[in-house]
């Protein structure tokens, strides 16, 4: 961990990559083919990391005789009109492509007589999900990893990136890291840079324990624009075990009860009752649990032997999922299928990203945005993360190929990169101080309750906010690392705590209730004159948090709200 | 959670230390495989899967975290 930077590690490249998920492979892989050299760096495995790897695989596709307002309509109505429009329709425009690339990658997607197998996407009308044949999303990352290093992109795999690096002009010139596994500094010089390291969270729940935000806040920190902080993904989880996937139960025959026996979801969603989406059901578990009505869980008794069957192809028959199933059942001593088991709402991640267009720019000169690190809606619907990710990874990848060729690799402001390492590396020295882990469980701690970011009021989330200040005064500056590890949990602490002040701000901001994406108790209605807006945040000079707020260019869009 | 593994049978192939997506996993001074940062298991099954010779164990067990009741 030397700051000489004689003895660092220095890769140059025309585009750098940050992140080996769906949107960083297919931005290596499309840069790459423009003919560029291409690095990509990943904190782990790229292609084995990340949230790709453990996704099931269903991806939204527009097929050739598909409607594509339809789609865009759907999209929009699920994100409750808070969604760029164009955005949406440029998704499915390339799907189709998309598709037709994997296929000639050797991942082939379901058929039955020459025509896709399709589903239609939950919360949806006419939006088609398609399922790759035999496989999953970890699949789907394999083949992009083994295409990427087919096309030469170096892949630089156990290396955490803690920094932009700045060129001389003041324009992104590359990005400075760490290795994980071999203390080694690492310079990685490039023309331009793609952000495709998701969004961020809180270290949630099971596979969300990763989240923490490092790559949108470091091009904050940059001085890009943060979109949609005020929005989060919180799902429903069995309470006392790491299951995913079993949360559809409910749509395919089970139905939500609570500690009295009563099936709730009827009182909460007239129509869709225990289908309604996982954002409605969450809101309404909490509900009933302030109430007192706790514990909620999954009635499976009056499933048919039909829909279980559908569940265990679903969700039991591939990757992972049917070891898990096996070990609750012969540990734990319940089965999914059988028992009644207690469930709670859960963070998973928060939806903000860096403001890009819709060629993935952001406002930082020779910095791109792609995967969930740019902002891609607000409703998580199945099938759209796949999509969205590729979308937006194929074209920030062709945006930085393009920005790329035209120009020299700029100088390294060498100044400001000693800097940025000397900050990184400070919680080295201190004799004592805080374990980051210790202060990201006091962040869980107020983020995670009901009354925090599931029923939000102002009084809340000033309350949370007032909790998260006292933090940052007493706790924050004293973070202790004493390796390498935990000089990386000390700068994803000192990110979270940023995320918290600005998520529980921006939330204050928006006064109403959008029911779902966004719930608030004391603003418990639609606001369509006041909030038909997206909050930004920037660092301001004085390093606070700057919020802005844009009206939603209706005036370009096929479709508004009518009232 | 990881919950152990079998160092008998592991033949140190370093798979599962190379695709642990919480690095977790070290090789030790035999080239075993060693579970070190348990509590960063992700609990995503990776090792238990790609292991040839079945030498992982990973267990559903719930991290402890604070919870929303």
């Amino acid at each position: 961990m030397h700051q000489d930077h004689s003895h660092w590690e220095i890769l140059k490249s025309d585009v750098l990559i940050i992140g080996g998920g769906f949107g960083g492979l297919w931005s290596a892989l499309r840069a790459a083919e423009s003919g560029v050299s291409v690095t990509l760096v990943d904190k782990s495995f790229a292609g084995k990391s990340g949230h790709s790897y453990f996704a099931g695989g269903a991806m939204m596709v527009l097929l050739p005789d598909d409607d594509l307002d339809e789609y865009v309509y759907d999209i929009t109505l699920g994100n409750e009109w808070l969604v760029d429009q164009e955005m949406v329709a440029e998704v499915f425009k390339g799907s189709y492509d998309r598709l037709k690339d994997l296929e000639s990658f050797g991942l082939p997607f379901r058929k039955n007589g020459g025509s896709y197998v399709w589903t239609k996407a939950r919360g949806t009308r006419n939006v088609k999900n398609l399922w790759p044949e035999h496989a999953t999303a970890a699949d789907e990352v394999t083949i992009l990893r083994k295409v990427a290093l087919a096309r030469d992109v170096k892949v630089v795999d156990h290396v955490y990136i803690y920094d932009l690096v700045k060129g001389a002009d003041g324009g992104v010139a590359g990005a400075v890291g760490i290795g994980v596994k071999d203390p080694k500094n690492f310079l990685l010089h490039a023309k331009s840079v793609v952000i495709a390291t998701n969004s961020g969270g809180y270290r949630g729940h099971h596979l969300a324990c990763e989240l923490q935000g490092t790559g949108p806040f470091m091009a904050y920190d940059a001085g890009a624009r943060i979109k949609n902080p005020e929005f989060h993904y919180i799902n429903i989880r069995p309470a006392k075990h790491e299951i995913e996937g079993s949360g559809i139960l409910p749509a395919i025959g089970a139905r939500w009860t609570n500690a009295k026996g009563v099936h709730y979801m009827e009182t909460y969603d007239p129509v869709l009752k225990d289908r309604a989406p996982v954002s409605k059901i969450v809101v309404a578990a909490a509900k009933e649990a302030m109430k007192g009505n706790a514990p909620i869980s999954i009635d499976v008794e009056g499933m048919t032997a039909e829909e279980r069957e559908k569940f265990r192809v679903l969700q039991v028959s591939h990757g992972w999922m049917p070891i898990l199933f096996e070990k609750c059942r012969r540990e734990e001593g319940y089965d999914l299928l059988q028992d009644n088991i207690e469930w709670q709402p859960a963070y998973e991640a928060n939806k903000l990203g860096v403001d890009a267009d819709l060629n993935c720019v952001t406002a930082l000169d020779g910095l791109f945005a792609a995967g969930m690190a740019r902002p891609l809606g607000i409703n998580p619907f199945t099938g759209w993360s796949i999509a969205s990710c590729t979308w937006s990874g194929y074209r920030a990848g062709e945006s930085a190929g393009e920005y790329a060729k035209g120009i020299a690799l700029k100088a390294i402001d060498f100044d400001a990169l000693t800097e940025s390492t000397e900050i990184f590396l400070k919680p080295l020295t201190p004799e004592e101080g805080m374990d980051p882990d210790k202060l990201v469980h006091e962040i869980q701690k107020i983020l995670f309750p009901v009354d925090a970011l599931i029923i939000m009021s102002e009084s809340k989330l000033q309350n949370a906010l007032d909790k998260i200040l006292a933090i940052k005064a007493e706790n924050l500056p004293h973070l202790k690392a004493t390796d390498v590890r935990t000089l990386i949990k000390v700068k994803e602490a000192q990110t979270m705590m940023l995320s918290a002040e600005m998520t529980l701000k921006a939330s204050m901001m928006r006064k109403e209730t959008r029911e779902n994406i966004f719930y608030r108790e004391d603003y418990n209605r639609v606001d369509n004159e006041n909030w038909l807006k997206w909050i930004y945040a920037a660092k301001g000079d004085d390093g606070e948090i700057r919020f802005s707020t844009e009206d939603i260019p209706f005036e370009k869009y096929p479709f508004k709200p009518e009232n | 959670m990881i919950r152990s593994i079998d160092k008998k049978a592991c033949i140190g192939c370093k798979i599962c230390e190379m695709i642990c997506p919480g690095d977790v996993i070290v090789m030790d001074a035999e080239c075993k495989a060693e579970i070190k940062y348990a509590q960063d298991c992700w609990t995503c099954f990776s090792c238990e899967l790609a292991c040839p010779v079945k030498a992982v164990d990973v267990h559903p067990f719930r991290k402890p975290r604070p919870m929303a009741w």
